[in-house]
């Protein structure tokens, strides 16, 4: 855990700690539902988790949607069509 | 109208219901929400028939209300004046569909935002067939503003066939209106990534709402044809 507060999106929900593993869940649990195998899913979160991890501990305060723009364009590197379900899959209802 | 226009109108009617998007997000969020945290295919399957199950259910009770509330009003005698009510409710539907049916971002569609969050909670914590059912009735019943037109169109269409057709009629309408959920049902079981079937629809969502928004319009004007004027 590093000391970096996430401001959530709209402001309806408190503040709180950047929590690395619940991002690494969100990227693995994304990678998954576009039907990679647990041993890619796993690799892919580990080596996106580590970027977000570094350009988060340098920052005070970080929002949700600054995380998002991160992930996306890590995760593009690695599976461009998990990186459009994770930008999108907000969007789909 | 004779039978065959009938059954032109239930398949034209059925076909604008299947390409209505509620559903089919809903349906492709639980099998997304599935896949991502490891629930085995079975469940997964389970969820999406019972899902498919809901939302068959309440398309056939909505349309059995309308059917019964337009033969309590009518005495089961269709009239011109019942065909043009609903040739304009189809046109309107239509144009509607056209001018807003989509919103911006994805393939997210014009209905109250607290609604499809709510909907969103509902889709993580569906993990029981019940829930995937609830979640298939409520959500026809979400896109009721748009679904109300083509069903109503069915309706009237099932009531001016003979006794005997009437079942076929409407089984007819549910199989059609449940088509486009089976398709992206078979497409997931069958290996088809989420992301693949979410990138073809959103590519394709101006041509859908296109489509929908045509057939209805045309749907109206058949309509309009055969049961008003009746030429």
């Amino acid at each position: 855990m590093i000391d970096t507060i996430v401001i959530k999106h709209g402001g309806k929900r408190p503040s709180e700690k950047f929590d690395i593993t619940k991002l690494r869940n969100s990227i693995l649990s994304i990678c998954l539902c576009n039907r990679k195998t647990d041993g890619e899913s796993e690799t892919i979160a580990e080596r996106v988790t580590k970027v977000v991890m570094k350009w988060a501990e340098t920052k005070n305060e970080i929002t949700t949607r600054d995380i998002r723009i991160v992930v996306y364009n890590e995760l593009k590197k690695y599976s461009p069509d998990t990186a459009y379900l994770y930008k999108q899959h907000r969007a789909i209802i | 109208m004779n039978i065959t226009c009938s059954f032109i109108v239930i398949f034209l009617a059925g076909f604008v219901h299947a390409c209505f998007q509620l559903s089919i997000s809903v349906l492709t969020m639980i099998n997304a929400r599935g896949l991502g945290s490891k629930t085995s295919a079975t469940k997964i399957d389970t969820l999406s028939t019972f899902f498919i199950l809901g939302s068959s259910v309440m398309t056939f009770l909505i349309l059995s209300t309308l059917l019964l509330t337009i033969c309590y009003i009518n005495e089961n005698l269709i009239t011109a004046l019942d065909w043009s009510i609903i040739c304009g409710l189809v046109a309107g539907v239509g144009l509607a569909i056209w001018l807003f049916y989509y919103r911006k971002n994805g393939t997210s569609i014009w209905i109250p935002r607290p609604f499809a969050d709510f909907l969103g909670e509902k889709i993580k914590i569906a993990k029981r067939p019940m829930e995937a059912f609830v979640l298939g009735l409520t959500t026809v019943l979400g896109e009721i503003l748009f679904v109300v037109a083509p069903i109503s169109a069915a309706s009237l269409a099932v009531l001016s066939l003979p006794s005997y057709f009437q079942p076929i009629g409407m089984i007819a309408y549910i199989l059609m209106s449940s088509s486009s959920l089976f398709i992206i049902w078979l497409l997931i079981t069958h290996g088809k990534s989420i992301s693949k079937i979410q990138v073809w629809r959103e590519n394709n969502k101006r041509f859908l709402q296109y489509v929908s928004g045509g057939v209805l319009i045309a749907l109206s004007l058949f309509i309009f044809v055969n049961g008003v004027i009746n030429i």
